[in-house]
Parts: C-alpha cells; sequence; structure tokens
C-alpha cells in the first residue's frame, strides 16, 4: 500500500481582529493510504473539518498556516501554487459537503454543474462525451431517468437525491481521494441508509475520508479512525481498535456516552463539561479539564503520542499495556 | 395502574397553501387522525422523518397552532384551542423545549430574567426578591450556577442554553413536558448530560415527557413508548420493549434497521428503502408508506389500513401487520 | 408564463387606471385657473367662450374626468392648453430624446457599474474597497442640479470642451455630424445622471457578491477546481444580478418619466423638461399625458424585470 495523504506535524490557527494568532490544529499526523477509507470523528471545534479543507487549500482568508507539511502522494500540497491546486481539486481529490440544500448552485442545470469539472480538467472533451460522462454518474449513483434528471435544477431534486448529485459531481473525475465532510448530516435516517449504501459501493475506486461526528457512520464506511479533540488527533487506530479497545478517555468517554440501540436505560456515562473554544484551550493536554485520570502534568505538559499497537497511536500522559516508546512525531 | 394525563383524538392539521388565481387550494397533510394517550409518568417518544408531522404533532397539542378537526383532551378536561379561550387555565402545565436553545433565547437579556419572564407574566409568584430566589432554585435544578443569572445567553455554552431552556419550560412547574428535538442541536459528548438530566428531572418532579426526535437510538433510549409516525400518521405504536423485539411495521424494520451502529461486528443485512420521502402535498392514496414499501402488494395502493391494535397496547397501521408470521404473505 | 403574464398586465393596467386617474384629480383641485392662462384678455368673450368649450373646461369635473377616459382608450389625449398641438404628438417628440438619454445611461452604469462592484466584493474591506465605497457614498447621496452645475461650470464653462446645454445645435446638420453634435450634447447630462446611477449598480452588485461569495455553492465551485474568474462568471455573477437587475428596472421605469432637474438644466428636450415646462405653463393636459408615460414605463419595465429574473433564477416558476 502507498500512502496517499500524509499530515505530518501540521499546524495552523486563525487571526482574530486584533491580529493575534489562535492554535486550533496542532501538530496534526496521520496518513490515508491508497485504497483504504479513514474516518475523522470528533465534536464541533475540534478541527475536523479545517483537516479536510487543508487538504483541499480551501481555508478562509484568517486561516494562519503555522507549521507542517500535508503530503499528496509524497509532494507537499502547502508549497503548491494556485494553479497547481486548482489542478488538483476536483481531479485528484474531490470533496461533499454537508448541506446538500445549498452546496448546489440554484441557478444551474444539475447536468451543467456535474460535468464542469469535467470540462474544466479535460478540455478536449467533446460537448457530446461530457453529456454522455454525466448520465453515466448519475446512473451510477442511483438517480432514475437519468437523461430528464440532468436538465434539471437543484430546487426539483429532493434532499437524497441532491447529495447523490453532489456525489456524482465528485466522482466524475475519478479522484483518487474523495472527502466526505458530513455528508449524510443532514439527511433522514432512511435516506441516510441509501446514501451509506451508495458511498460503501463506491469506496473500492478510490480512497474516502469520512469526516462525521457520528460513530455510526465511522463504523459502518471505514477502516481506520482519527479521533480529535479541540484540534488534535488524541487516538487513531485500525476501526477495531478505537471501537472495540478505545484507550483514550475522550474516546472511551464518547463512545460511552452514546445511547445505542442496545443499550439499556441505566444512566448514561457523561464527560462532564463541554467543549472548549478556540479561546481558551488548555496549555498541556486540551482534554484534561474534562478527563477523569488527569495528572498535574497533564495541564502543562502537551502530552506524547504513543504507539500502543502496529497502527494504534494515543496522545495521552496515561500508560498502556503494549505501549513502545515515546513515538517520534516524524517517522510516522 | 396507569393513568391517562393527556389524550388526542383524531387530531388533524390541514396546511392552507392558498389557492392561485386558476388552481384549487392545496393542502399538506401534516398530521392525519392521530389517536393516542399520555399517560403518568410516562416518557411517550415520536420518532419520524420529515414531513411525518411531529413537530407540528407538539404545536397542536400545545396549542400554538389550530387544528384542523380533533381535540386534545388535558386530565379530562377538552383544550383544543384553549389559546383563545383561557390562557390562565390548563396550557401552563404543559410546556414545549425546543431544538434550539439559541433561537429561542433573546441574545439581550439575560438568562435570569428569560426564567423569570413566565413567572411574572403568570403571575406565579409575586415580589422581585421571591422570584429571582424561584429562578436561582430552577437554575439549580438544571444543573447551572444560581450566579449564572446575570450572564447573557453568547456567554453560555449549547448544553448549557439547553439548560437554561429546560428552566424556563420549567419555571410554571408544568406536568407534562414536550421535548422537540431537543439534543438533536448538541455535541454527542454534551447529549448525554442533558438526556441524564431528563431522566432526573422526571424522577425528581413527576414529570410526564413527549419526547420527539429524529435520531432512533436517542428516542429508544429516553422512552418508555415509542410512536412511530409517517406522512402525518401513525404507523405503530408500542411500548419501547416491544416495538423494537416485534417491529411489525414495514416502515418501523426500516427505520430500525438504517441507524448506523457503533460496533465492529459484521452489520445485520439492512433493509434499504428505495426512493424519496412523498410530499405531504399529495400523499400516495391507499396506505402512505406504499411508495416505499417492500413488502407492499396491491391492496395497499388501493386501500388505506387502520391503525389495528393487534396486541394489548401495540398498535400497527399495515394490512399485513397483524403477527410477526402473517406480514407480507 | 402566458399567465402570469396575463395577470401581470391586468395588474399593471388597474395601477396605470389609479395613477391616472389620481393625477387627473389633483390637477384639477389645485389652487390654480387654467382657463386665465389659456384665454388672452384681448380676445372678445364669444371667442372665450368658444376656447373654453373646446378644452371643455365648461363642464363639470366628472364629466371632464369621463370625456379623458374616452380618449384615452381611442388614443386621444387632447390638446395641449399652451400650443393646441396634440398631447401624444408632443409627448411622441419629446420621448426619443429621454430614451437616448436613458439607453446611454443605463448600458454605461451596468457596463462600469458591475465590475466595479465585483471588484469591491472581492477587495472586501481592502483599500480599494473603502474607496470605492466612499465614491459610492459620495455619488448617492450628492444633489443631482448641484453636479450638474458643477459639470456644467467645469466643462462647458471653463474648458470649454462642451455645450452648456441643448440637445444639438440649430440648425441641425446632416448625417454623420448631426449624430455627433447630438453626442456632444449628451455627454454632460448623460455623465451626470450616471454618477448617481452608476453608485446604486456599485453598491447593490458590491453587496449581493458578497452575499455569494459566502454561498457554500462558490465552495463546491472551487472545489471542483475553478480558478476565480471561472467562479465569478459561472457561480457568483449570475445569482448577485438578481437584485441589480431589480434597481435597474426600477431606475429605467422611473427615468422615462424624466430626469426632471438634469434635463432641465440642461435644456434637453426630453420628457422631464417637458414636465417642468409644463408645470409652470399649467398645461393639464401634456401633464396628464406625461404621468400616463410614466406610468406605463414602471409598469412595462416591472414586468420586464420580473420576466429577466425568472430566466436568470430558474427557482421562480413562471405561471405558478
Amino acid at each position: 500500500m502507498s500512502r496517499l495523504i500524509e499530515f505530518k506535524n501540521y499546524s495552523m490557527g486563525f487571526r482574530d481582529e486584533d491580529g493575534r494568532v489562535h492554535n486550533l490544529l496542532d501538530n496534526i499526523c496521520f496518513s490515508i493510504e491508497e485504497g483504504t477509507a479513514v474516518g475523522i470523528v470528533g465534536e464541533s471545534g475540534c478541527g475536523k473539518s479545517m483537516t479536510s479543507l487543508s487538504i483541499m487549500g480551501l481555508l478562509p482568508p484568517s486561516v494562519v498556516i503555522q507549521g507542517g507539511e500535508i503530503l499528496y502522494k509524497g509532494t507537499d500540497l502547502l508549497k503548491k501554487s494556485k494553479t497547481e491546486m486548482q489542478e488538483i481539486r476536483g481531479k485528484e481529490i474531490a470533496m461533499i459537503f454537508q448541506e446538500p440544500m445549498t452546496a448546489l448552485n440554484p441557478v444551474h442545470t444539475i447536468g451543467f454543474q456535474i460535468g464542469e469539472a469535467l470540462k474544466i480538467h479535460f478540455p478536449d472533451t467533446s460537448k457530446e462525451d461530457i453529456q454522455k460522462a454525466v448520465i453515466k454518474q448519475l446512473e451510477l449513483v442511483g438517480i432514475p431517468n437519468p437523461e430528464a434528471r440532468a436538465m434539471q435544477y437543484p430546487h426539483q431534486f429532493s434532499g437524497g437525491m441532491r447529495q447523490r448529485a453532489m456525489i456524482a459531481m465528485a466522482l466524475i473525475c475519478q479522484p483518487k481521494l474523495l472527502i466526505a465532510d458530513e455528508a449524510t448530516t443532514a439527511l433522514d435516517v432512511t435516506i441516510q441508509a441509501q446514501v451509506l449504501d451508495l458511498m460503501k459501493r463506491l469506496k473500492e475506486s478510490g480512497s474516502l475520508m469520512v469526516v462525521t461526528h457520528n460513530l455510526g457512520v465511522v463504523a459502518e464506511l471505514c477502516d481506520e479512525v482519527v479521533v480529535m479533540y479541540a484540534g488534535r488527533v488524541v487516538e487513531r487506530g485500525s476501526l477495531e481498535a478505537i471501537l472495540d479497545h478505545p484507550l483514550h478517555p475522550y474516546t472511551k468517554g464518547l463512545m460511552a456516552a452514546i445511547p445505542t440501540m442496545t443499550s439499556g436505560d441505566e444512566e448514561l456515562y457523561t464527560i462532564p463539561g463541554s467543549v472548549p473554544n478556540i479561546e481558551n484551550f488548555e496549555k498541556g493536554c486540551r482534554f484534561s479539564p474534562r478527563c477523569e485520570y488527569c495528572l498535574d502534568k497533564c495541564k502543562d505538559d502537551v502530552p506524547p503520542t504513543k504507539q500502543v499497537d502496529d497502527r494504534h497511536y494515543v496522545q495521552c500522559w496515561l500508560t498502556f499495556d503494549g505501549e513502545g516508546a515515546d513515538y517520534d512525531n516524524n517517522n510516522s | 395502574m396507569t393513568t391517562t394525563i393527556l389524550e388526542a383524538k383524531k387530531l388533524t392539521k390541514y396546511f392552507d397553501l392558498g389557492a392561485g388565481l386558476f388552481r384549487p387550494s392545496k393542502y399538506v397533510h401534516a398530521v392525519e387522525d392521530v389517536s393516542f394517550e399520555l399517560y403518568q409518568s410516562e416518557t411517550l417518544g415520536i420518532v419520524g422523518e420529515s414531513g411525518s408531522g411531529k413537530s407540528t404533532l407538539a404545536r397542536l397539542i400545545l396549542g400554538l397552532i389550530e387544528s384542523s378537526s380533533g381535540n386534545v383532551i388535558y386530565k379530562g378536561k377538552d383544550i383544543t384551542g384553549w389559546k383563545r379561550a383561557s390562557i390562565h387555565q390548563v396550557p401552563r402545565e404543559i410546556q414545549m423545549v425546543f431544538q434550539d436553545p439559541y433561537a429561542s433565547l433573546n441574545p439581550r437579556i439575560k438568562i435570569g430574567d428569560a426564567i423569570a419572564e413566565p413567572i411574572t407574566a403568570h403571575k406565579v409568584i409575586k415580589g422581585h426578591k421571591a422570584v429571582r430566589l424561584e429562578v436561582e432554585r430552577l437554575l439549580e435544578l438544571v444543573g447551572l450556577q444560581p450566579e449564572m443569572y446575570e450572564r447573557y445567553p453568547h456567554e453560555f455554552s449549547g448544553g448549557q442554553r439547553q439548560r437554561v431552556g429546560i428552566a424556563r419550560a420549567l419555571a410554571l412547574r408544568p406536568k407534562v413536558l414536550i421535548c422537540d428535538e431537543a439534543v438533536s442541536a448538541l455535541d454527542v459528548s454534551v447529549q448525554a448530560q442533558v438526556l441524564n438530566l431528563f431522566n432526573q428531572l422526571k424522577k425528581q418532579l413527576n414529570l410526564t415527557y413527549i419526547f420527539i426526535g429524529h435520531d432512533l437510538s436517542v428516542v429508544k433510549y429516553i422512552s418508555n413508548r415509542i410512536m412511530v409516525m409517517y406522512l402525518g400518521e401513525i404507523m405503530e405504536l408500542a411500548s419501547t420493549k416491544e416495538l423494537f423485539e416485534k417491529r411489525l411495521h414495514p416502515y418501523t424494520q426500516a427505520l430500525i434497521s438504517a441507524v448506523p451502529e457503533v460496533t465492529t461486528k459484521p452489520s445485520k443485512k439492512r433493509i434499504i428503502l428505495e426512493g424519496d420521502i412523498p410530499s405531504p402535498v399529495n400523499p400516495p392514496t391507499g396506505c402512505r408508506f406504499c411508495t416505499r414499501c417492500f413488502k407492499a402488494q396491491d391492496i395497499c395502493r388501493k386501500q388505506h389500513p387502520e391503525l389495528k391494535q393487534v396486541m394489548p397496547g401495540h398498535y400497527v397501521r399495515c394490512h399485513f401487520g397483524m403477527d410477526e408470521e402473517g406480514r407480507g404473505k | 408564463m402566458g399567465r402570469l403574464l396575463l395577470l401581470r398586465t391586468s395588474k399593471g393596467l388597474l395601477t396605470i387606471f389609479v395613477s391616472i386617474t389620481i393625477t387627473f384629480f389633483i390637477l384639477r383641485f389645485m389652487p390654480a385657473d387654467p382657463i386665465s392662462i389659456l384665454i388672452d384678455p384681448k380676445m372678445g368673450p364669444e371667442v372665450q367662450a368658444q376656447m373654453i368649450r373646446r378644452f371643455g373646461l365648461d363642464k363639470s369635473v366628472p364629466e371632464q374626468y369621463f370625456i379623458f377616459l374616452k380618449g384615452l382608450v381611442t388614443g386621444d389625449l387632447g390638446l395641449s392648453f399652451k400650443n393646441q398641438q396634440p398631447v401624444i404628438e408632443i409627448i411622441m417628440q419629446k420621448l426619443p430624446w429621454t430614451l437616448l438619454l436613458l439607453f446611454v445611461v443605463v448600458v454605461l452604469s451596468l457596463l462600469v457599474g458591475i465590475p466595479i462592484g465585483v471588484l469591491a466584493a472581492r477587495k472586501q474591506g481592502k483599500f480599494a474597497d473603502k474607496l470605492i465605497n466612499f465614491m459610492v457614498t459620495l455619488g448617492i447621496s450628492v444633489f443631482l442640479p448641484f453636479l450638474a452645475f458643477g459639470f456644467l461650470y467645469i466643462f462647458a464653462y471653463y474648458f470649454k470642451l462642451f455645450p452648456t446645454g441643448g440637445a444639438y445645435t440649430p440648425p441641425p446638420k446632416q448625417g454623420l455630424a448631426y449624430y455627433l453634435d447630438v453626442a456632444k450634447h449628451a455627454v454632460l447630462p448623460s455623465l451626470t445622471l450616471f454618477c448617481s446611477h452608476v453608485a446604486s449598480v456599485v453598491l447593490y452588485t458590491r453587496n449581493s457578491m458578497i452575499d455569494v461569495f459566502n454561498e457554500d455553492y462558490i465552495r463546491t465551485a472551487y472545489s471542483k477546481g475553478l480558478n476565480e474568474p471561472m467562479v465569478i462568471r459561472y457561480h457568483a455573477l449570475k445569482n448577485a444580478m438578481i437584485p441589480t437587475i431589480t434597481v435597474t428596472g426600477l431606475m429605467i421605469g422611473t427615468m422615462v418619466g424624466g430626469a426632471v432637474m438634469t434635463e432641465t438644466i440642461f435644456a434637453w428636450p426630453g420628457v422631464g423638461r417637458l414636465i417642468y415646462d409644463s408645470v409652470s405653463a399649467m398645461d393639464y393636459p401634456v401633464l396628464q399625458g406625461a404621468f400616463l408615460i410614466l406610468a406605463v414605463s414602471v409598469v412595462v419595465m416591472n414586468i420586464i424585470t420580473d420576466l429577466v429574473i425568472a430566466w436568470l433564477d430558474p427557482r421562480i416558476k413562471l405561471g405558478g
């Protein structure tokens, strides 16, 4: 397996109105192998969306990149020029967003919007070929009557259909990586099941990065999981490692706090307090104010990232079974 | 022995979309012929997807909107459309907690004053000092510090704001609390806190809940009984345990199997429904679920099934919902 | 589509009817006596009576109103009090001049205003945007006659680049020389009107562009690999044009009735100047005609604007 995307000590923050920079993503390290599906999970403000936008190079203007690299097939995306990034976006790496209602332009037909990426990245394609490709894509994502549907506008599509159209749009140039940012969150449960099913079928064609707050969606789609909290990767590993043997107190708490279809009516485990704001991140471990195992050094010093198993890493001061030497951030 | 505290009798709500110059009036069939009983001290969960009418139902019960037909009976009294009749009698015993605590709080009003508002408006407690003490008691009740009286909504996190919303709903000492998607906007780690708070308050204050949600696992966790709605109609109503064990209605089956579970076990065979939820403006004839049902027969498209009691306390609206064996043959 | 047009047209006709009715009665109830202007005291009493009869002024106001309406249906707007010419002829003489001015101003405002608005939106909060905003505020708040006199002083009087008034130098020249002469005369009045109109075009374009830039579909467009000019051209402009089109429509509608002050200052022989002259002459039939033109143009422009917006935005269903 070769590495498609690799985050190496990537840090970024926001510049506020007074010119001060607040760090959000801090030393992010993880990688996406070719042909795998990686889930990025976390709650609001954990930086999971900023992580995906960083790959796309679509960060808001107030963002300051503070260091590190994002390697795509070995070259740093952060060093690429505007035009080089335009070449990659939509062709090599594509993205689908949360709100199917607003992510499509209301004044253009679905067909136009799907074919657009093909037109830019392969300018020699004839109009007929683009039309054929659009219809093939619509069929692929399970939209009935694609010829007529391609001529329609977004407001004539239901939410689920729009999200399918978004997927068709993202996949038309057959990208190496598809990023799905909360792609099913706004959908109804039975419609979400349809879209998840579709994504599961399409995932063979490339790598997938699923950004979500829903661990169920991750369990459904992903091979590996990256758990983020307040801008840091607190734990990452295979799906089995994270769901069946979570180690970080946050991951454990998160799993225990979710009512599942099998849980009884005993009181839910709760993580005290609430998710911190970027302005009041803790100096040491950012989870420490809510952690029941918090030690003195947790408050002051950033915990080390430890390798506990083949591909299982935890960023915590606690000691775990199977823990090797502190994992060196520079050779993941 | 269960006593009925609130009862909906054939509640129906059509929203008039208005007639055009050259076309007849169109109606949204938001809630159609919904009857159920709410028992004292229970939590009745209502699940459904968009267009199911679950939020409209809540507003009908509260009298926030007028029903097209049907009645709401509270403790034996007909309170349908109470708003026009007598604002000071029954309704304060039924209160509502909304989804978005931020949108329902005025950003320029101190949260203490926001909680005090219903108390002073209904003159439950008189005297400035007594009201303040009462608000502080409420703040403590929902797990906030009394000192937070002076703060403004923007100083609170999502979970704290929802606690404020609950405190405000509790200010009139209601007997019934209707929670409309009350935890949907919250982060996972905070959602558990609020769910626990609901359960704790229920015991402490002997409350009865109607808990409306789209997240089946949350509704299952908190409810004693669950009502499954689809396009304005009750599809199945049973105790939580029985609903999940028997799942008589095909829609209930599909809904339960559609929830992505947090597990590494190979996932069970999932029922994936075809197509989209039809518009409540033109609901399908026959069974409303027939366009997406994987067991639909000819009769389903022609004849509208009635809500039948198939077992004590277990209601199903399906031509084939009699028992597990009898389905879909 | 046809149904909507029918509906809009009938609503429009009603609007026009109400507006001319109001105009008619306001004019009748003004505390001034048109007869005194119409009649030369040197005329004999018989001639006087004949004149009064000819203009229908001997009849009661409601009667005059019905005569007016009857004439309206047959396209007869009556005779001017002042020079006894048919009103319709007078207006048809003046209208082309106003339309010429209007066309130049609207085309220039859109051509110049939209790119500047887009630029300001792209540079939001930066120096260029602040400068543009300052100019726009100036353009919107300036008192037009003041601007007109300023231009007259600088370009016509001081530099003597352009004529001080009129639409051409009499006697009219032939062929190309005539058009050049008219163009030269049109520069200053167009420039004056342009200054205020371009400001609103810039303002509306800028604000709606900023709104559109924050839309999710713009992010989607970038994520497909489009560059900024393409995103603006294919995904932002069309959506952002809707408010700009609306103000332009309103602007055109009211301008047909004449930019009264500007046309008067530059002695431009358009409808605006006609209104000014007729007010001072208490020439009611002409005023009624001018206001009719104004009402019709506002209504027509509204319908056209709706059609253009429906064409731009597929969510607006025609005939729905």
